[in-house]
C-alpha cells in the first residue's frame, strides 16, 4: 500500500509490502511519482489524475505479461480527502493469479466496500467536526444569552421567551414576581395554557399579526398561580435571525388590572353621573314647570289685584270730580280743597296701579330678542315726546352711528321713552334744556346714551333712584318714580345692564346696554 | 241706514262705573238714556226682549253694546260669543269696554268677534271723551237694516 500525495501522485507513504513489489526500497521510492515505477506510467497517471479529481475511488487489473502463470496486478485506489480538499490517492496493489481473478474481484468489491466505509467514517469525522463547531457556538450563544437573562432579571417588567410552538423558553423574575410561577416551572410549559389566557382578539389574528408586522400590543387577561385573573398589557416581538426567519418571540407585560379596575369604576362613575345627569334634567324641567305656574299665577294675581283696585279708584276720581264740577252745590273752600286732593290722590294712585301693571307685564313676559334698528326706535321715541319737547323748549341732539341691537322693540320703545321723558321733566330752571341721545359699541354691546342737563342726582342715590316708586323730590316733580324701576326691569330682560352719571346740578347721563346684533351668530327668525 | 239717535247697551257688574258712563254720555250730548244691565243673564233677557225687558218703548233695541268683561258668572268673553251665535244679534255692534288692556285679552275678543275695543278711562273727563267719540261713530256708521224694523 502506499499513500501519493497531490496531483503529481508522489508517494509520501509506502509498506513493506509495496516495496517488495515495486523492488525497490522505501529510501528510493519515497519523494517520486508512483507511476515512475510501472510500466505504462500515463495510463496510471491517468488513472489516478481520475481518482484524485473525482474523489471516487476506482480499481483496475492488469495482466502482468512477461511471467507464467499469469499475474494479476490489482490496483484499488481511493481518494483522500481532507475538509472537502483532494490532498492524494491511496493505493493497495494487490497481486494474484489469474485463477484467482474471482477471489480478486471479490476482493475488490470488499475493498470498495471498505472504501466507502472509509467514505463513511471520513463522512462522520467531518460530522463530528461540524458538530463540534456547531456545539462550541451554540455554549457561547447560550454564555450570551445567559448575559443577557441577568439583565432581563434585573428588569421589574415580566418579560417571557417563547418559542415558535409558545413554550416558554426564557422566564425573568419580573415574570416570576407577577404570576407567581418560578423559572423552573414556567420554562417548557405553552404559555397560554399555563397562564389561562383570555384573548381580546381571536389567536390566529394576533399570530398574523406577528408575522406581518413583528410586534403586537394588547390586553390579555391571565390567571395567576394562586388564582387571581389579572388584566395585562402584553407587547410581543418577533425575533429573527439573519436569514429573516422567526426563531422566538419575547413578550413583556405589564399588569394593568389596576387601571382595568379604574377604567370599569370610570364607565361606572359615567353611567351614574348620565343617570344623575338625567335625574336633575328632569327636576329642572319639573322646577321650571312649577316656576311657569307660579309665575302666571303671580302674573294674574298682580293683574286682577291691580284691576280691582282701580274700579273703585274711578269712582272717587268721577264722583269727587262731579261734585268739584257742580256749579250748584255750595262747597266752603277747605271743602273745595279737600275734594281736590281726593280727586288728585285717586288719579295719583290709578296712575301707580297703572305702572305697577307695566312694571308686572315687563317682569313676566316672554322676551324674545330681535334684530332692532336703533335709529328707527329713538325716532320714534322723539316724535312721541315733540310736545314736551316742545313745552320746555328743549334742544334735541340725536347722533349716529346706531348699530343694530338685538331686543325686544316694545320694551326697548318703552325704556327710552321713560329716559326722555325723565330728560324733559327734570330740568334746570332758567337753564335751557339740552338733550342728546347717542349710541357706541363697546365688544359686543351697544350703549346707548341719554344725556341732559338737568338738575342732576346726588351721588348717595344713584343706586336707589331704580327702585319702583322712589321720588327723590316729591313735591316738585310729578310721576309716580315707578319710570326707572321699569327701565332697569326692562333692560335686564333683555340681557342688558343700566347705569347713570351724574353731578348734582348739573344734568345727567344714563346709559343702557343692550347685546349687539351679530349677523354671523344670530340666524335671523 | 243711519241711526239719528243711537242706543246705547252698557253690560258691566258695577253700580259706580255705570253711572259715572250714564253721566258721561249725558255730558257727550245723548239724546237717548244708557240703557244698563248688570250681568250676562240680564243681557240676554234684554237682547231678546223677554221678562221685564220686553217693553221695548222703556228697553229699546240697542244700537251697539258696551261690554264688560270682569263680571262674576258669565263674563264678556261668554256673553259675546252668546251673541255672536244668535242670528238675531249676530251682526250686532259690540264694543268691550274694559278695565283690563292685556294683549291676550284685547286678541280673544276681536278673535270671538267684537267690533273694537276699548280701555276704560280712569277719569271722568276721560269717560267722556270716550262717550263722545262712540256717539259721534254711531251717527255717521252705516248699520244694516233689522228685521224687526223698529230702531233708535
Amino acid at each position: 500500500m502506499a499513500l501519493v500525495a497531490g496531483p503529481g501522485s508522489i508517494v509520501c507513504q509506502i509498506n513493506a509490502a509495496c516495496c517488495d513489489l515495486l523492488d525497490g526500497t522505501a529510501v528510493e521510492l519515497m519523494g517520486r511519482p508512483f507511476c515512475s515505477f510501472l510500466a505504462e506510467p500515463d495510463r496510471w497517471q491517468e488513472g489516478l489524475d481520475r481518482v484524485f479529481h473525482t474523489a471516487k475511488p476506482e480499481s483496475q487489473t492488469v495482466e502482468q505479461p512477461f511471467e507464467r502463470p499469469a499475474v494479476l496486478w490489482t490496483f484499488t485506489m481511493w481518494p483522500v480527502v481532507v475538509q472537502d480538499q483532494p490532498v492524494g490517492v491511496m493505493i493497495q496493489v494487490s497481486v494474484s493469479t489469474k485463477h484467482q481473478k474471482q477471489t480478486v474481484a471479490m476482493n475488490e468489491a470488499l475493498v470498495i466496500g471498505s472504501m466507502h466505509q472509509h467514505e463513511l467514517t471520513e463522512a462522520s469525522q467531518k460530522l463530528n467536526a461540524q458538530l463540534r463547531e456547531e456545539i462550541a457556538e451554540r455554549i457561547t450563544m447560550q454564555r450570551a444569552l445567559a448575559e443577557k437573562a441577568r439583565l432581563l432579571d434585573l428588569s421589574n417588567d415580566a418579560i417571557a421567551v417563547l418559542d415558535l410552538e409558545r413554550r416558554i423558553r426564557y422566564w425573568n423574575r419580573g415574570a416570576e414576581a407577577l404570576y407567581g410561577w418560578t423559572r423552573e416551572e414556567a420554562v417548557g410549559k405553552i404559555s397560554h395554557l399555563l397562564l389561562h389566557t383570555e384573548f381580546s382578539e381571536p389567536f390566529e389574528k394576533i399570530s398574523e399579526a406577528l408575522e406581518r408586522n413583528n410586534h403586537w400590543t394588547g390586553e390579555l387577561s391571565h390567571v395567576t398561580r394562586d388564582g387571581r385573573r389579572i388584566s395585562v398589557l402584553v407587547r410581543k416581538v418577533v425575533d429573527r435571525d439573519d436569514q429573516g426567519k422567526a426563531v422566538a418571540i419575547l413578550e413583556s407585560m405589564t399588569d394593568i388590572t389596576e387601571r382595568a379596575k379604574a377604567d370599569e369604576a370610570l364607565r361606572e362613575a359615567r353611567t351614574r353621573l348620565a343617570d344623575r345627569a338625567g335625574e336633575l334634567e328632569e327636576l329642572v324641567a319639573e322646577r321650571t314647570a312649577e316656576l311657569t305656574a307660579t309665575n302666571q299665577q303671580l302674573e294674574a294675581f298682580v293683574y286682577s289685584m291691580a284691576h280691582d283696585l282701580r274700579a273703585p279708584l274711578r269712582s272717587m276720581q268721577g264722583f269727587s270730580a262731579l261734585v268739584l264740577g257742580d256749579s250748584d252745590s255750595v262747597l266752603s273752600a277747605p271743602s273745595r280743597d279737600f275734594l281736590q286732593r281726593i280727586d288728585q290722590s285717586a288719579q295719583f294712585m290709578d296712575a301707580m296701579l297703572s305702572d305697577l301693571l307695566a312694571f308686572s307685564r315687563i317682569s313676566q313676559q316672554q322676551v324674545e330678542l330681535k334684530r332692532v334698528n336703533l335709529e328707527a326706535v329713538t325716532g320714534s321715541v322723539l316724535a312721541r315726546v315733540q310736545k314736551e319737547i316742545q313745552d320746555v323748549n328743549a334742544c334735541v341732539e340725536c347722533s349716529g352711528p346706531w348699530p343694530d341691537v338685538l331686543a325686544h322693540e316694545g320694551t326697548l320703545i318703552q325704556i327710552l321713552l321713560n329716559l326722555t321723558g325723565n330728560a324733559l321733566k327734570f330740568v334746570r330752571p332758567g337753564v335751557l334744556p339740552n338733550l342728546r341721545l347717542r349710541a357706541e359699541e363697546r365688544s359686543g354691546v351697544v350703549r346707548v346714551w341719554v344725556e341732559d342737563n338737568g338738575v342732576g342726582i346726588a351721588p348717595d342715590y344713584l343706586e336707589q333712584i331704580f327702585r319702583l316708586f322712589i321720588r327723590l323730590d316729591r313735591g316738585k316733580y310729578p310721576g309716580t318714580g315707578a319710570g326707572l324701576a321699569i327701565v332697569r326691569k326692562g333692560v335686564e330682560r333683555m340681557g342688558g345692564r343700566v347705569g347713570v352719571e351724574s353731578t348734582l346740578g348739573h344734568g345727567s347721563r344714563f346709559w343702557i346696554e343692550l347685546l349687539k346684533y351679530d349677523p354671523a351668530t344670530f340666524a335671523p327668525q | 241706514m243711519r241711526i239719528e239717535d243711537p242706543i246705547v247697551l252698557l253690560v258691566d257688574d258695577s253700580e259706580n262705573d255705570a253711572l259715572l258712563v250714564r253721566i258721561a254720555f249725558e255730558r257727550a250730548g245723548s239724546v237717548t238714556p244708557l240703557q244698563v244691565v248688570h250681568d250676562g243673564e240680564s243681557a240676554i233677557a234684554y237682547l231678546q226682549g223677554e221678562g221685564e225687558f220686553a217693553d221695548r218703548i222703556r228697553f229699546p233695541r240697542p244700537t251697539a253694546v258696551l261690554l264688560d268683561l270682569n263680571m262674576p258668572r258669565q263674563n264678556g268673553f261668554q256673553l259675546l260669543e252668546w251673541i255672536r251665535h244668535q242670528p238675531a244679534h249676530q251682526r250686532l255692534c259690540v264694543y268691550i269696554f274694559s278695565a283690563s288692556n292685556r294683549t291676550e285679552d284685547i286678541q280673544r275678543a276681536y278673535d270671538l268677534g267684537a267690533n273694537s275695543f276699548l280701555v276704560k278711562p280712569g277719569t271722568l273727563d276721560g269717560l267722556t271723551f270716550a262717550a263722545q267719540g262712540l256717539l259721534t261713530w254711531l251717527k255717521l256708521a252705516q248699520f244694516p237694516a233689522s228685521d224687526e224694523g223698529d230702531s233708535g
